[in-house]
């Protein structure tokens, strides 16, 4: 029981993985040089987020790091500082699991919006206190809103086809005890 | 807290140390990015060296077949676009035409005036591998780089019109800047008005024409060149031509075709020989003008 257990652990954390390399690979396509003033969705971060929340267990913090600090590399942002912040955020929500499994859907969706605009703003305003040069506000705002609007739309693509259900109340409680 | 102690690898205490120490390296980086850039942007060139070219054997096909699907949307409106192609085809043979007989004409003149030109710019030719995959980032990369002889700064060119400049570059990939990207900066010369100014990208597809100094001589559908000022390009590269925006200011329609940067020409840009020498002052030789004072005298 207890094998089983950590072996799904193991294939969780291997599927995240995919994920995340899945969706780097996506971005870096390079179909479209045009600039558009609507942005797409960070999928990664909302994607991290969700896995947080409802299995903490998929997503070490080693592995949040890493990949958020390879995606500032290949996506040619300030490397360290959003893969930083968002290290920070996933504990937040991790710290907050249990009272996270007894909140509504509704509550868990705010939840996460909520850390997606914290994230980003102090991302700007980092970014304004060191004077990097940066997008206009406009183009911030909507990216925003973009990733705000996808995250219902990952949350039901984690749970349907990918099992990445909010645990049940006593499931970590057993393991826990055994492990 | 042993409440959750299942989720994580480490017990409590020492696993906060480690999340700690992640958190103080990644912000290190971004203080190490801020104060000393070069150096990690030539470690991030590094990564991207070692890591976008596993992505190739997968990009190409997939964009390919991206690619194929927006053509056959464009198919819809074939017929409709063969009609016109036609019809500028017979206005471009007439322009041809025109074209050789002046550059004939030219080629003559040039002869008997013993002017002296640029030489031809050779260039290097790369694949787009990847694009920058941030939607506030623009620029892209080639599948060119150091191996091949690229050097930072130099112009890159679609067919027609610049695209932007190399900024970065890796063994075997180099990034290209464009000229959408907020940092770009790039002269301009506005012709035929002659006017200088300086083309700033602003992350909309039409960037803005800025330090324009008589905007009245300045009209819509001119043409945009780069000016070799500063030494960074080139001179009379094709950019584009000016446009009067919906903000009422000057911008460039690029000529670059951004909706599908396939094949990129690096034009290899000689580098500018700089006169450092004041220049002396133009006298008789100081000996020779003592000698023809002590004989005046």
């Amino acid at each position: 029981m207890a094998e089983t257990a950590s072996r799904q652990v193991w294939i969780g954390r291997g599927i995240y993985l995919g994920l995340a390399a899945l969706v780097i690979f996506v971005q870096l396509l390079p179909l479209d040089q045009r600039p558009t003033l609507f942005s797409p969705p960070d999928i990664l971060l909302v994607l991290t987020l969700v896995w947080a929340a409802r299995r903490p267990d998929f997503v070490p913090f080693v592995i949040i790091g890493l990949v958020f600090f390879l995606a500032d590399l290949l996506f040619q942002r300030p490397p360290g500082l959003f893969a930083a912040l968002v290290v920070i955020a996933t504990e937040i929500i991790r710290s907050r699991a249990r009272t996270l499994r007894e909140m509504t859907i509704f509550g868990e969706c705010g939840m996460i919006a909520i850390a997606v605009i914290v994230i980003m703003l102090v991302n700007r305003a980092v970014l304004a206190l060191v004077l990097t040069p940066q997008a206009s506000q406009v183009q911030t705002i909507l990216h925003i809103l973009a990733t705000v609007v996808a995250i219902p739309f990952i949350m039901g693509i984690a749970q349907f086809i990918f099992g990445v259900r909010r645990p049940v109340p006593g499931q970590f409680e057993t393991k826990g005890l055994r492990s | 807290m042993a409440k959750d102690r299942n989720s994580t690898d480490f017990a409590g205490p020492i696993r906060r140390l480690l999340v700690g120490i992640l958190v103080m390296f990644l912000l290190g980086t971004f203080l190490i990015w801020r104060i000393d850039s070069p150096r990690v942007e030539r470690f991030r060139l590094a990564v991207i060296d070692k890591v976008v070219p596993n992505f190739d054997w997968a990009m190409a096909p997939v964009t390919g077949v991206a690619n194929i699907a927006s053509d056959f949307q464009s198919y819809q409106q074939l017929a409709e676009q063969n009609d016109d192609l036609r019809r500028e085809l017979q206005q471009m043979k007439a322009w041809k035409e025109a074209a050789l007989q002046l550059e004939q004409e030219n080629a003559r003149l040039l002869e008997l005036n013993n002017v002296r030109l640029d030489p031809k710019l050779t260039y290097v030719t790369g694949v787009v591998t990847t694009d920058s995959g941030s939607p506030f980032r623009q620029s892209v990369l080639l599948n060119v780089g150091a191996r091949d002889g690229i050097i930072d700064g130099w112009p890159t060119m679609d067919g027609i019109g610049l695209v932007g400049r190399i900024s970065g570059v890796g063994e075997e990939t180099s990034r290209v800047l464009l000229l959408t990207d907020t940092s770009s900066r790039i002269p301009v010369t506005i012709q035929p008005s002659g006017q200088k100014a300086i083309l700033a990208g602003d992350n909309t597809l039409n960037p803005p024409i800025e330090f324009l100094e008589d905007a009245a001589v300045v009209r819509p559908g001119d043409r945009v060149v780069s000016s070799g000022d500063g030494g960074v390009f080139p001179a009379d590269l094709l950019v584009g031509q000016v446009a009067l925006g919906s903000d009422r200011r000057l911008r460039v329609r690029l000529s670059a075709d951004y909706g599908r940067l396939e094949f990129l020409r690096v034009l290899r840009a000689q580098p500018h020989e700089d006169i450092n020498d004041p220049g002396g002052l133009l006298s008789p030789d100081p000996s020779e003008a003592d000698i023809a004072e002590a004989t005046d005298g």
